[in-house]
């Protein structure tokens, strides 16, 4: 069987309008005015959210603080309802499924009861045929061990750390700039193949798979 | 539209503002700067978690609402405006007509007729009735028609408060302070559905999908079931067309001799619009989107079949 792993977030579905309406939230509290669009460049180019909010120039200790009040909220149900799925992900999944992939979503987060209810909600179960939920921490080796085990044919994500668990499992990986992670982070990071979304990964493909999906 | 879309969402303390706000995000995200209003302060209104600028303003009857408006268009250079409450509403078709709204403006209230019978329920039964929609017989409740019982309702109300089922001999003591504020309706066979719609008069697109309230707490469905319905389709465009609405609105219908009658009608969204956001089809985004002569189909997505969608409280920190 012809097997493929997706990651979700900034993979297949949007990640910037929460991470930044979640900002917004756990800074609205405090006498502070952030800059998400600013802060979300910033976590483009590889910094984590207190970091990226100290170098936008808010002072490290509130910085710490509302990391830590977005890290504890960026899951609520109520704030998984700003994500949408990224343009022409629908087109690019059918476009698989027609051509016998077997799909498969890799994501890591905390708070796992809620992604199936994620996922049925935008449509994704049509074109999904498994989920694997892993802890966000250490998700790299998580990730690889999952990849490991189940002979996939290759990977796709939106971050360095998708980069490693294909690494660690010793599969192609595509990088997507749709995401958590701007093209020249990714170039910086290493990553030979990256490419602006879903659908361009899908045209790259076949450079990397003996087993090609015309695009 | 051109320049960069600043948005003022009106009574920003209602469920149905977090709703239109929740969309903008998810859409247009920081894309869009929101300017939320409310007569509360801010750490009492949770969408002020969402906004980029937040301004406590009079209640909307109070006569200074309309210039407290103008200043604030001005210093926060408002161009599109969604006022939500009848009231405000009103407000926002006189400073339209009276040409006091900067060039260029978006005023989300569909057209003055809309906003005149959304605020006036005798005014929407005479409409209807002008327009060929079936609708129930209704009266002034001090000169109400004969009948064995009566929905005895605001004629300015909203969200069913105040509405409720009432026997001829108790009339009277119901309506003795201010006769002329209430109106009588013949009660149909429940269920009573409220119907989500959406139309552009330029294209003639039409949505409509029924959601009939499983449970309802403080006027506001918390359990509902969401479905097509050619008939309700049809009756939302009759509506659409008849009395130019443009954008997302809703309306009641419940039957009367097997007939969907409208019972009530709103010129804007409702506070459980949001609801059918979960089914892919989102009334807010779309609202925003033809505003901005953007393409609105792509909010809209067919049902495949009857979907149960629940709501539970969130809590937020707002201060």
């Amino acid at each position: 069987m012809k097997r493929l792993a997706l990651d979700l977030d900034g993979t297949l579905i949007s990640c910037e309008p929460r991470q930044s309406s979640v900002l917004r939230a756990a800074a609205a509290i405090h006498p502070v005015t952030v800059d998400p669009i600013a802060v979300w460049s910033l976590k483009r180019d590889g910094l984590n959210t207190r970091d990226a909010l100290t170098r936008s120039g808010i002072d490290p200790s509130l910085a710490a603080l509302i990391a830590r009040d977005w890290l504890r909220q960026v899951e609520d149900p109520v704030w998984l309802g700003l994500d949408s799925l990224l343009p022409g992900v629908p087109s690019t999944l059918s476009h698989w499924k027609q051509l016998g992939w077997h799909l498969t979503v890799v994501t890591a987060r905390s708070r796992p009861e809620w992604v199936r209810l994620q996922i049925a909600r935008l449509g994704l179960e049509r074109w999904i045929d498994a989920l694997e939920i892993v802890a966000p921490t250490d998700a790299a080796t998580h990730k690889a061990a999952f990849l490991q085990s189940h002979e996939f044919s290759g990977f796709i994500g939106d971050t360095e750390s998708d980069h490693a668990a294909a690494g660690i499992a010793g599969i192609p990986f595509i990088g997507v700039a749709s995401g958590q992670r701007s093209l020249q982070h990714l170039l910086r990071c290493g990553i030979r193949d990256c490419v602006a979304d879903l659908a361009a990964a899908a045209e790259r493909w076949p450079t990397l798979c003996n087993r090609p999906i015309p695009a | 539209m051109s320049q960069q879309p600043v948005v003022l969402v009106g009574a920003g303390g209602t469920t149905t503002a977090f709703g239109a706000v929740m969309a903008l995000r998810r859409h247009w995200s920081s894309r869009v700067r929101i300017v939320v209003c409310d007569l509360n302060p801010r750490h009492l209104v949770t969408t002020s978690v969402l906004a980029d600028a937040f301004e406590q303003v009079p209640p909307a009857r109070d006569p200074a609402f309309p210039d407290t408006l103008l200043d604030l268009f001005q210093r926060q250079r408002i161009n599109t405006w969604l006022p939500l409450l009848p009231d405000e509403i009103r407000v926002a078709r006189q400073l339209s007509r009276s040409g006091q709204l900067p060039p260029d403006f978006h005023l989300l209230t569909g057209s003055d007729a809309a906003a005149e019978i959304s605020a006036d329920k005798l005014l929407a039964a005479s409409r209807l009735e002008t327009l060929g929609i079936p609708s129930p017989r209704t009266a002034p409740a001090s000169d109400p028609f004969p009948a064995a019982s009566y929905f005895l309702k605001p004629r300015d109300g909203t969200g069913s408060r105040g509405a409720r089922s009432i026997s001829p001999e108790q009339l009277p003591a119901a309506i003795a302070s201010n006769p002329d504020a209430w109106i009588v309706q013949e009660i149909g066979h429940p269920p009573e559905i409220t119907v989500d719609a959406f139309h552009d008069p330029v294209t003639g697109f039409c949505r409509a999908l029924g959601r009939e309230r499983i449970e309802i707490k403080a006027g506001v469905s918390t359990k509902a079931r969401i479905f097509e319905d050619p008939q309700l389709l049809a009756l939302a465009h009759r509506l659409g067309t008849g009395l130019a609405f443009h954008g997302s609105y809703c309306f009641q219908v419940m039957r009367f001799d097997g007939q969907w009658c409208v019972v009530d009608l709103n010129t804007r969204p409702g506070g459980a619009t949001a609801m059918c956001w979960q089914t892919g089809n989102d009334f807010f985004a779309a609202t925003f989107a033809r505003a901005w002569a953007q393409d609105f189909t792509r909010f809209f997505s067919p049902l495949a079949h009857d979907v149960f969608v629940t709501r539970q409280y969130a809590e937020f920190v707002t201060g």
